[in-house]
């Protein structure tokens, strides 16, 4: 994929705001519809980038994929500045608690309570959580355009389901 | 459903694949170390922005709750199952013709979601996991698709 100051503007803006929307409370409910914010975000980054030159089909889900992990960065980020801030959002370390058993033996509850307590340990976490969040992202963001293509050759262009690449013709072919 | 190939290689590589089998991969190393473990906890962190998490809702493997909600856990064993067959096709120089109908598939998950959201009915465990694997296969197909556009 080449990576075009026009290419790179769109995964910057669709990332960013794809981002922010993740981090921030009530907004981020919209991932309950199937990861709403990772799979627009990749969606409006090919938009965004189409808006001022050709994108390639194969390009399409490259593009989808960094805007989603830029995108995941960004929420993590915000995310984390909001715990420092103690406005909240993020990997909320305390209820960490809610998921464990009730089986498990005490002293793993005390170390769980304490580690989730630690500035450092938190932040360290909440970086590995971060890379995990943005495979997750990246996948998402990956996914969806290439599906959209080859609906919108049903519902668009009455193309009969064919994808874009093969409805417009190559030049030079 | 697995066409000859062109002879010539699309962006052969284990990227993508590797990319659709990673979600499976994870949630597979936190039930191996199970419930309650670091690892366990970290991962379950990673999937907290994209799955409800609620625990009634998840499958229990070998007695602990695996790190996501039934349905994403069929989901990403979709994907991952995808995955192995797009790397498996680019392997035998063949490519995944997916069916404009597979698309379909999307419906239930929209309307299985949505229901149990609004509390119209609520669908079993294994109800869930089989729509969200259904739901996958279709979109991790369009992606193989979109790498052999340009041949």
């Amino acid at each position: 994929m080449q990576r075009s100051e026009a290419t790179l503007r769109a995964i910057f803006w669709a990332g960013l705001g794809g981002g922010v929307a993740s981090a921030l409370p009530l907004f981020n409910l919209a991932n309950c519809f199937c990861c709403l914010w990772a799979w627009l975000t990749g969606a409006t980054a090919v938009a965004l980038a189409r808006q001022r030159e050709p994108v390639e089909e194969a390009d399409v889900p490259k593009l989808g994929a960094l805007a989603g992990a830029y995108a995941a960065l960004v929420m993590v980020t915000v995310g984390l500045l909001g715990q420092l801030m103690g406005l909240g959002g993020g990997f909320d370390m305390s209820s960490v608690g809610e998921f464990l058993p009730e089986s498990m033996p005490a002293e793993r509850l005390d170390w769980v309570d304490s580690v989730s307590g630690s500035g450092p340990i938190q932040v360290v976490f909440t970086l590995v959580g971060g890379m995990i969040v943005a495979a997750l992202y990246a996948a998402f963001g990956a996914l969806f355009m290439p599906s959209n293509s080859r609906v919108y050759g049903i519902i668009g262009n009455k193309g009969g389901g064919k994808t874009v690449s093969e409805r417009t013709p190559r030049v030079g072919s | 459903m697995l066409e000859e190939g062109t002879g010539k290689s699309p962006s052969r590589g284990w990227g993508w694949p590797l990319l659709l089998v990673t979600p499976a991969l994870l949630i597979g190393l936190a039930a191996a170390f199970g419930e309650g473990s670091v690892v366990d906890w970290v991962i379950r962190q990673g999937f907290a922005p994209v799955c409800h998490q609620i625990g009634d809702r998840a499958i229990a493997v070998a007695g602990s709750r695996l790190v996501v909600c039934a349905r994403c856990a069929g989901f990403y064993s979709g994907l991952a199952a995808a995955g192995i067959i797009v790397a498996a096709a680019d392997g035998l120089g063949r490519r995944w013709r997916v069916q404009t109908v597979w698309f379909l598939l999307l419906i239930p998950l929209a309307v299985d979601g949505t229901a149990n959201l609004l509390g119209v009915w609520s669908t079993p465990a294994a109800g869930r996991a089989v729509i969200g694997l259904l739901a996958a296969v279709p979109l991790a197909a369009a992606l193989s698709e979109t790498r052999h556009a340009t041949i």
